[in-house]
């Protein structure tokens, strides 16, 4: 690493989010602000694809696909939000101390 | 709430639309349980960011600098390894960039649900990340996406740097996250997330679309461009309602 990608990265970084949370887009109407309200559930379904098969561009299915699953059943079971944690990461915990992935 | 009951708000005038309470943020103001996940999976992959760092002779003040200013595991476990596989500055720096580009759209649809001045933003943007914006755009309550967002921000931000700077110094003898499941945690704060998204057939179809659109991509395109391609199913939709706007938009 170098102190230039940290710096310009960095900067960039925080830029994009500024610019985001700044845009007056609770002014704008229409076709704006239904994108902007159907789009948090495309974003989460595209993180949830990548944090659970994704490694850089290959597709890898380990345990994290097990925390997923096992999420699921517990949000299907209305677990609590920490419990959902807990029980993702229990499993994916006991499938790599089973030895899988 | 059936939908004859309430009126479509207009175009334009739909500042807070309405959004029932549903199962789903019921999840979510368990903002303490969020707040032990996300802080403990933050502290142990930004110490494994440290190590990385340490191992690679940069030095600790680079190192913490990169996680408060860069703040996103992708972009920064990205950039090292680019730079390490003997990329140049220059490609580490655009793939940061375009994997954190996904905090701007994040963000905006935050800000449609926030009414604060200009000054708090400059300080929102540097806590801004998946958890805090998520999180705080689905709450329901007035004034509940701002103090989720700040409470979530502050613990991941902290957790983060303070994890960063901890791997950097203590090095290998705090635990792997992988070794202890945190991995796992990500899939499912994602999914407990999800749930109140999924509200409608129109947000599960679009939601469903990201993640097909995700998964197809991520063979191919560059990292960052699966997840920022989500923003196409959204777009789509919007258009094509445009086009015929006779409101199929509240089916349940």
């Amino acid at each position: 690493m170098t102190w230039t990608v940290v710096l310009i990265l960095g900067a960039g970084s925080y830029l994009l989010r500024l610019a985001g949370l700044s845009t007056p887009v609770h002014r704008s109407g229409g076709r704006m602000a239904e994108v902007l309200d159907l789009l948090p559930g495309p974003l989460l379904a595209a993180l949830i694809v990548v944090h659970t098969v994704a490694v850089d561009d290959r597709i890898v299915i380990d345990a994290r696909l097990a925390a997923l699953g096992a999420a699921i059943v517990a949000l299907l079971l209305r677990a609590p939000f920490f419990l959902v944690l807990v029980v993702g990461v229990g499993t994916a915990a006991g499938v790599r101390a089973l030895g899988w992935g | 709430m059936t939908d004859g009951t309430r009126p479509e708000p207009l175009d334009g005038i739909a500042i807070d639309p309405p959004m029932p309470a549903s199962e789903g943020s019921a999840i979510l103001r368990d903002t303490a349980g969020t707040l032990v996940g996300f802080g403990l999976a933050g502290l142990l992959f930004g110490a494994s960011f440290g190590i990385v760092m340490a191992a690679s002779g940069a030095p600790l003040a680079m190192t913490v600098v990169a996680s408060a200013a860069i703040f996103s595991g992708g972009a920064q476990f990205g950039a090292i390894g680019i730079l390490a596989a003997g990329g140049s500055p220059m490609t580490a720096i655009t793939t940061g960039l375009v994997l954190n580009t996904r905090f701007f759209a994040m963000a905006m649809a935050l800000s449609r649900r926030l009414q604060v001045g200009f000054g708090e933003k400059i300080a929102m943007a540097v806590v801004a990340i998946d958890a805090s914006l998520a999180l705080g755009a689905v709450q329901t309550e007035p004034g509940a996406t701002r103090r989720v967002f700040w409470r979530v921000g502050v613990v991941v931000f902290a957790c983060w740097v303070g994890g960063t700077a901890l791997g950097a110094v203590v090095g290998e003898r705090i635990p792997d996250p992988r070794r202890l499941g945190l991995d796992g945690v990500f899939p499912s704060a994602f999914a407990a997330m999800f749930v109140p998204y999924l509200r409608n057939r129109r947000m599960r179809r679009t939601a469903l679309a990201g993640g097909v659109t995700a998964l197809v991509l991520l063979p191919f395109a560059p990292a960052g461009i699966p997840v920022l391609a989500a923003v196409i199913p959204p777009l789509v939709v919007a258009l094509r309602r445009r086009t015929a706007p006779e409101g199929g938009m509240a089916a349940p």
